[in-house]
């Protein structure tokens, strides 16, 4: 069942088995650590501030303490994503072997 | 989504009802029939708990019932047309929007406005990528969606699930989309489907 | 591969929830945008302003659809990740963030705000969900200890 369904369906609370959240998988580290790298690359960028037609950076909407926050988030976003690439391609190495 | 669309409510009902009774009610209504189903002498059956040894219940409700149409099995885990459907669609609009996006990347490059500070460079190649990318996948989508649901009928109606079904949803899909420009390009787009939806073909059989 | 699992491992369910939601966004703008088109073009050229008005718009409603149900799916796997528990919870936080990350570009009060409301429209969903369900989970027939009692007694 997909998790937009168990929106409407929602089923019993309870805790859940290291299988089903994912850990260990190594489709799951990679795409994570992918996820990762490109989502914090684009907050860390500061792409997300510009105004598209005029590429400038509108202060009042965007303040000082709200820019850096984001670009802080991005920033520690994107070192996750490198530490679960290392992992997977830790994993990728050891299965190899 | 059960309580919109009205799905196992019954199997529901009757799970609910065994737990209250401590048995379940179809059972008991004939003595042979008593006997003769099976298990019926097995304790942890007659137990009333029974059934939930087996773990939380709606993980073998309905979800574990897998395609049964012929010939089904295919690359994608997948229970039923739905399954078949969101899958290839996602996957084929995914697909679209990174060829879309390498196209713009390489249009982008090519339209480099020269001595132009680097900034505005990179603002040219994201311009055009967010302009093509989400173009030909929103077209994929579309194509991959009339595909899938006319593929389910198909196999629906004949029963079997097998290339010429594939073949022929492709031609409709690509005749579909183009229906509205003209009879060449709509004939175009029938070929290329075609053509695509038996290359995947292809592709099935190679890897299964 | 074959099709053992019960549910979806987390990575690959987010692609069915993209295609679900971009189906589910296509086939409502269809019906959206068919019957707008109809109305808003003149007599004689009302199929034709339907169709034009679909192929214009409801693919690009549905790839709206899919961005959000890509979206909400990734942030609720990795909820689910964080978390380990599988609630109503995880669906609100998921929301937060998917609202908060499809407006962050508007600043940061749209930001906010819609990163709010998504959350709180999202509960509302996970409490009408639960509340049905509670509802039909009844049993239909209710023991009837009570009037044995009453025989009993008299």
């Amino acid at each position: 069942m997909s998790n937009i369904l168990s929106v409407f369906n929602p089923p019993p609370a309870r805790p859940l088995s290291d299988e089903e959240v994912g850990t260990g998988c190594f489709p799951c580290t990679a795409m994570q650590a992918l996820t990762a790298l490109a989502g914090g690359a684009y907050l860390a960028s500061g792409y997300v501030f510009k105004d598209l037609d005029t590429g400038k950076i509108d202060l009042k909407k965007n303040p000082m303490w709200w820019q850096r926050s984001v670009r802080g988030m991005g920033t520690v976003v994107v070192g996750f994503g490198v530490f679960r690439g290392a992992e997977a391609i830790q994993m990728l190495a050891e299965g190899l072997e | 989504m059960s309580w919109l669309f009205g799905g196992n409510k019954q199997t529901t009902k009757e799970e609910d009802l065994k737990q209250t009774l401590g048995f379940d009610p179809a059972q008991v209504s004939d003595v042979s029939s008593i006997i003769n189903s099976p298990g019926v002498f097995d304790a942890s059956r007659l137990h009333p708990l029974a059934g939930l040894d087996k773990g939380v219940e709606y993980l073998d409700l309905k979800d574990e019932q897998l395609n049964d149409i012929e010939g089904s099995k295919g690359l994608i885990p997948s229970r039923s047309w739905t399954d078949d459907l969101c899958y290839g669609t996602g996957a084929v609009y995914l697909l679209g929007l990174g060829l879309g996006g390498a196209y713009g990347f390489q249009e982008g490059v090519k339209n480099l406005p020269k001595n132009a500070p680097p900034r505005l460079q990179l603002n040219t190649i994201l311009n055009h990528m967010t302009k093509r990318g989400p173009f030909l996948g929103n077209s994929a989508g579309v194509l991959a969606l009339t595909y899938n649901m006319i593929d389910s009928s198909l196999d629906y109606f004949r029963g079997v699930h097998d290339d010429f079904n594939s073949l022929g949803a492709g031609a409709i899909a690509g005749a579909l989309f183009r229906s509205s420009a003209g009879l060449r390009p709509m004939a175009y787009s029938t070929a290329l489907m075609t053509g695509a939806a038996g290359a995947w073909c292809g592709v099935k059989h190679l890897l299964k | 591969m074959s099709a053992d699992h019960a549910r979806d491992p987390c990575p690959i369910v987010i692609l069915n929830d993209f295609g679900g939601a971009f189906a589910m966004g296509v086939i409502g703008g269809c019906v959206w945008h068919g019957i707008k088109g109809f109305r808003n073009s003149p007599y004689g050229e009302r199929r034709y302003g339907a169709i034009s008005a679909i192929k214009a718009r409801a693919p690009v409603l549905g790839g709206n659809f899919g961005v959000w149900g890509g979206l909400f799916s990734t942030f609720d796997c990795s909820v689910k990740a964080v978390r380990k528990r599988e609630d109503a919870w995880n669906a609100v936080i998921a929301g937060f963030f998917t609202g908060g990350a499809l407006a962050i570009r508007g600043g940061w009060r749209h930001t906010r705000n819609s990163a709010i409301t998504c959350a709180c429209l999202l509960g509302v969903f996970e409490g009408v969900g639960m509340m049905f369900l509670r509802a039909f989970a009844q049993p239909p027939v209710q023991p009837i200890y009570a009037e044995e009692g009453a025989q009993l007694a008299a």
